[in-house]
């Protein structure tokens, strides 16, 4: 019994190196052998797809694209999925960065031009990248008032009021031209429910790491969020939906989402497997501690 | 093989500086504290660049100057040129640099506290009102249904008020009188030469009124009555039952799903479609309330309902469709009733937690919040997670995938 006890001890201190190594090997084996598994698709992530599916044709749809290379493991595919369903969908879109990495507008611009490739879109007549711009929260209520004043030019150094080389801003001045906005990054600001539409008629849509998304829950219960995308699990429910919508329209190849959620489940399953490893190996050493302790008690 | 280089030498650098920040997870090396030093001068030395380039050259340089050109003779604002005392404002940082001027950084350091603290305040408010209300959750369905609240009265009418932006007129024995709608004042008030016998209409700037011998033609802005008067029938201005209207909701998720209809001096409200909240089918009775008086017409807009009725009328707020509950849902209400509750006694620390029941409240608290800090760690998981996923799909999809098919293809 003893030995056993000895054997399942050592569960509590497995080298950490060891499981790294099981880490990368489960986790790395779906992309040499893809496998698909379930996917169930939570309320807010249809929520979101929704609200930017039913976008009234005569406004655009607004992304504060905020995401970095830091952060691009969960944000890059969340970012892809709503640009590929802006574009099939034929809603125009407008792109902006706020207090964001300097890197921000351009790893925003190579994914727009990748899908503008694929669903023929055209730059300045379906979407404009504006920028950075620094200054939130102030800079968020400017947005809602005249953007055009807040962007002067655009990423490509046009000016938001030459019509000729972007039409699309002809029509873009206010909050009132927005059918939603997205915010896209590590952890979406809440200072657009208070800054941005006080009395949100403006849809507010988040697009966040997973880690931070237990703190948003409670806005989307008060309403002051209506949607959101949680992670790359949220990023493959998104391209889901996108599937179920559009069919072979929708070029899922290179999409990230879900390429990336099954190599993250068997990730999950080797870490629960460690952690009960772990506590099953404490167990085991406390119970031979007592048992060394009854025997020692015994000599005595 | 040279193709193969010329087209894969970035992706090979990058699966270098990946793997060489990965050799941290064996130990801590040179090869990591280089490269960790190379990222973050890299990334120092863009971020000016991008600060300069997209904010500050085009957002407070270009204005400076043109305002500085305006100031000497060129076209443009001359206002242009304040943004230089923020320029100014900007370098009092710098003086922390020097003992002898230190303190007017202080000044440079005030100011931003000051916006900050102003910022933050109504950052606070605007977040979290909204959060103390949605504490408040239904724990048993409703005996009575949600009511509209009276926001604004108005001056009665006897036919539909004419409603333009902000604009009501109303006609009642011989009197026409305009009012801002969304802030009760009256604009003007104009005596007609006879009583009304129809509703009014727009006409370009005018406003035509069916009187008793004639029909009057009243100005839009200041309310004076126009000498060209005519005779003849006018047309009703609006096409529909002014006693029927679909519900203006400021929130675009809500959009035009509730149907007001008034009969007598009720007013019901009716779901026109599925969905307009969870569980509510189109037909579906929302609520009812009653008007003080035989109601003429019903109007809404931005949010709110105008009713008018004979000698009176009332703006209503309308109350968004609430949500069917299911047992489930109210059971979830419980459950997050109880742990706010909870959670809130195991923070109370004003006076000492006495007797078995409130410490019982208090540990239950613990316990809730340890399962809440137990998910934020399963999502702390899956993050990390992620983040590992994107290196390594970039390195077999990127660079292993490419380097195989090179060698065995």
């Amino acid at each position: 019994m003893n030995k056993l006890l000895q054997l399942l001890a050592r569960l509590e201190v497995i080298p950490r190196k060891t499981i790294y190594l099981v880490l990368f090997i489960a986790a790395g084996l779906p992309f040499l052998y893809p496998i698909r598994l379930p996917l169930m698709i939570w309320k807010e992530t249809r929520s979101a797809f929704n609200i930017t599916q039913n976008s009234a044709p005569n406004k655009v749809v607004a992304i504060c694209s905020n995401w970095d290379p830091g952060s691009q493991g969960e944000n890059w595919p969340q970012y892809e999925a709503i640009v590929a369903h802006c574009m099939m969908n034929h809603v125009p879109f407008i792109v902006f960065s706020i207090d964001s990495d300097a890197v921000s507008p351009q790893l925003a611009e190579t994914v727009n031009e990748r899908q503008a490739k694929r669903y023929g879109c055209v730059y300045g007549r379906d979407w404009v990248n504006l920028g950075l711009t620094r200054g939130a929260p102030l800079v968020m209520g400017s947005i809602g008032r005249n953007i055009k004043q807040v962007f002067q030019t655009d990423y490509r150094h046009n000016s938001t009021r030459d019509f000729t080389k972007l039409p699309l801003m002809e029509h873009v001045n206010s909050l009132n031209d927005f059918s939603c906005l997205w915010d896209v990054e590590y952890t979406p600001n809440l200072d657009w429910t208070a800054f941005f539409d006080p009395a949100s008629r403006v849809p507010l849509l988040f697009s966040c790491a997973g880690m931070v998304s237990s703190g948003y829950y409670p806005y989307i219960s008060s309403g002051q969020i209506i949607g959101m995308m949680v992670g790359t699990r949220g990023a493959a429910e998104y391209e889901n939906l996108l599937n179920e919508k559009y069919g072979k329209a929708f070029k899922s190849e290179g999409m990230r989402g879900q390429k990336l959620v099954v190599p993250l489940a068997f990730g999950h399953l080797v870490i629960i497997f460690f952690i009960l490893a772990g506590n099953v190996g404490m167990i085991a050493r406390r119970k031979l501690i007592a048992n060394e302790r009854a025997a020692k008690k015994g000599q005595l | 093989m040279t193709g193969y280089w010329a087209n894969n030498w970035q992706i090979w650098i990058s699966a270098f500086c990946v793997l060489s920040v990965y050799t941290y997870l064996f130990k801590d090396n040179t090869l990591y504290r280089v490269m960790m030093q190379i990222f973050i001068g890299i990334n120092l030395g863009y971020q000016a660049i991008i600060q300069w380039r997209d904010v500050l050259y085009p957002q407070w340089y270009l204005p400076m100057i043109d305002g500085f050109r305006a100031l000497f003779g060129g076209a443009g604002s001359p206002y242009g040129a304040l943004w230089a005392l923020v320029g100014g404002i900007g370098i009092l940082f710098y003086l922390q640099l020097s003992r002898k001027y230190a303190s007017l950084s202080k000044i440079a350091i005030g100011i931003t506290i000051g916006i900050g603290a102003g910022l933050t305040f109504k950052s606070q408010l605007g977040r979290n009102i909204p959060q103390i209300l949605d504490a408040f959750k239904p724990l048993a369905p409703p005996i009575v249904r949600p009511q509209p609240r009276t926001t604004l009265k108005l001056p009665g009418s006897a036919f539909e008020p004419l409603v333009d932006d902000s604009l009501a007129i109303f006609v009642s024995g011989n009197t026409i009188e305009a009012d801002e709608v969304l802030g009760g004042v009256r604009v003007w008030q104009t005596k007609l030469p006879s009583a009304v016998t129809g509703p009014p209409r727009f006409v370009a700037e005018k406003i035509m009124v069916p009187c008793l011998t004639e029909v009057v033609q009243v100005d839009r802005s200041t309310g004076k009555i126009n000498p060209i008067t005519f005779t003849g029938e006018l047309l009703g201005n609006r096409e529909g039952d002014p006693l029927k209207v679909v519900a203006v909701y400021r929130q675009p998720q809500l959009g035009h799903g509730v149907e007001l209809r008034a009969k007598g001096s009720e007013l019901s409200a009716y779901a026109i479609k599925d969905g307009v909240a969870e569980g509510v089918h189109a037909g579906d009775f929302l609520w009812s309330a009653t008007y003080p008086e035989p109601i003429v017409s019903v109007q809404s807009f931005d949010g709110i309902a105008m009713i008018t009725g004979p000698k009176v009328s009332e703006i209503w707020e309308i109350p968004p469709p609430q949500p069917k509950l299911t047992a489930r849902d109210y059971f979830d209400n419980w459950v997050s009733v109880v742990t706010i509750f909870c959670v809130m006694t195991y923070f109370f620390f004003s006076f000492k937690r006495r007797g078995p029941m409130i410490a019982a409240v208090s540990s239950s608290g613990r316990w809730v919040l340890m399962i809440g800090l137990g998910a934020f760690f399963g999502n702390t998981v899956m993050t990390r997670m992620s983040f590992l996923l994107d290196r390594l799909m970039f390195l077999i999809d990127d660079w292993l995938r490419p380097l195989w098919h090179q060698i065995f293809r």
